[in-house]
């Protein structure tokens, strides 16, 4: 056993070593198939829908909540994906031209220390970023597949509408977007536009998009415990070509979403030191 | 060092800084990476509430005065899922936390362990890989 999975276990085993008491936690999730020891089978089959679809259903995790995932190097329950703060990790600096507009955005941000993070201020984390910072549950129905996403500020949700309809001229730009999706096989594939200047796409390096985003997410479900989830960058206000990144999610087996909000924010409030945000300038027209 | 021992203090050590962790704020903003800080001192107060829990201590420094921190953990949702309930720390409990200093020199600071009666616990806080 190396070492890095030694100290993998030794994590996990303290970390599940502690008792969790609360209701939504540590309840086994009806309809997993199991090991002969009551664990969940993450290597299970992919489960399908009566249509013959891969079941994307569960809640889902970039992060670790089995020791199995945890010696891969996933970061653990509790922390943060690393796309959260990169989402580039792993690719290139040449895979990645940002346009003049989106490194002036970039370079006051990062210069004002990151406070202007519009997370920081619980507003919605935006997409793809959201995947990235917390838990979310996927809900396919016959002509919408919902996303409902926790994180420790708020609470989001998504309609990926799969009844045939287009992406719409939207007027109202928003955090989340407008989504649709589609089959490719096995891989059910989300288009997402609407998105709003101001967005971030990740929290370290402070990366913009503009209205123009177009975005899509690939997931393949490859096994009870595991999705593969491509996302695109299509954004030629703020990026000269489009980028991909590719990552995976976690099943949370056995744990269901919590409530988060913005309880305790006055509180966090009170110990920052900050002027106000200066206006971000507006990505080039039209909008 | 024996084995045992250095996958102890590796563990603790992606337990309480290797993790990029939930941040819902920009940790440079508030905590001043350079001014790391070990407190000791008796819990009076626990404000456990997302998106960040805080966790209040009396401290005696080497003359005996008294001065009451406050620490930021994590949300009560990272701490839940870390093994924490709202009643782990409860007043009267003398824990060591293991944080960073509030840049305004207050008696602040973010807490990324806290030690009680032996145990190490993650605090889920917004230390780490954060900005």
């Amino acid at each position: 056993m190396s070492t890095r999975t030694l100290c993998a276990s030794v994590t996990v085993t303290l970390l599940l070593s502690i008792t969790a008491h609360a209701q939504w936690l540590n309840y086994p999730t009806p309809g997993i198939p199991r090991l002969p020891d009551g664990k969940p089978n993450l290597k299970a089959p992919v489960p399908r829908t009566a249509d013959g679809k891969p079941d994307l259903s569960g809640v889902w995790d970039s992060r670790c909540y089995s020791e199995e995932c945890a010696q891969t190097g996933a970061p653990l329950a509790g922390g943060a994906s690393p796309l959260f703060m990169d989402l580039a990790q792993g690719l290139k600096a040449s895979d990645i031209e940002l346009t003049p507009w989106a490194a002036a955005v970039q370079a006051q941000r990062v210069s004002r220390d990151h406070v202007d993070d519009p997370f920081g201020y619980c507003l919605l984390p935006g997409v793809p970023r959201i995947n990235f910072i917390g838990t979310l549950k996927i809900i396919p129905t016959a002509r919408v597949t919902v996303f409902l996403y926790e994180t420790a500020a708020n609470l989001a949700f998504r309609q990926v509408f799969t009844d045939g309809r287009s992406l719409p001229e939207v007027t109202e730009h928003t955090w989340m977007g407008y989504s649709i999706g589609r089959w490719e096989g096995d891989t059910f594939v989300v288009e997402t536009t609407g998105l709003k200047d101001g967005g971030w796409l990740d929290t370290l390096k402070a990366r913009p998009h503009s209205d123009a985003l177009r975005l899509a997410e690939r997931f393949r479900r490859t096994d009870v415990g595991h999705m593969e989830l491509t996302v695109t960058i299509n954004d030629p206000k703020a990026y000269s070509k489009p980028w991909t990144v590719r990552t995976a999610l976690n099943l949370a087996a056995d744990m269901e979403l919590l409530e988060g909000s913005c309880d305790n924010h006055d509180k966090s409030m009170e110990h920052r030191r900050m002027t106000p945000p200066p206006p971000e300038p507006p990505s080039p027209g039209p909008h | 060092m024996n084995t045992k021992v250095l996958v102890v203090v590796l563990a603790a050590g992606v337990l309480a800084g290797a993790l990029p962790v939930s941040a819902h704020h920009s940790f440079s903003a508030e905590f001043d990476a350079k001014q790391p800080v070990t407190l000791t001192g008796t819990v009076t107060k626990v404000e456990w509430a997302n998106p960040h829990a805080w966790l209040y201590i009396d401290v005696k420094d080497d003359s005996g005065k008294v001065s009451n921190w406050g620490l930021e953990l994590g949300g009560p949702n990272a701490l839940m899922r870390l093994g924490w309930s709202r009643n782990s720390l409860k007043p009267g409990d003398v824990i060591t936390a293991e944080g960073t200093r509030a840049k305004d020199g207050s008696n602040v600071a973010n807490a990324r362990s806290i030690l009680l009666n032996g145990k190490k616990m993650f605090a889920g806080s917004s230390q780490g890989a954060t900005p």
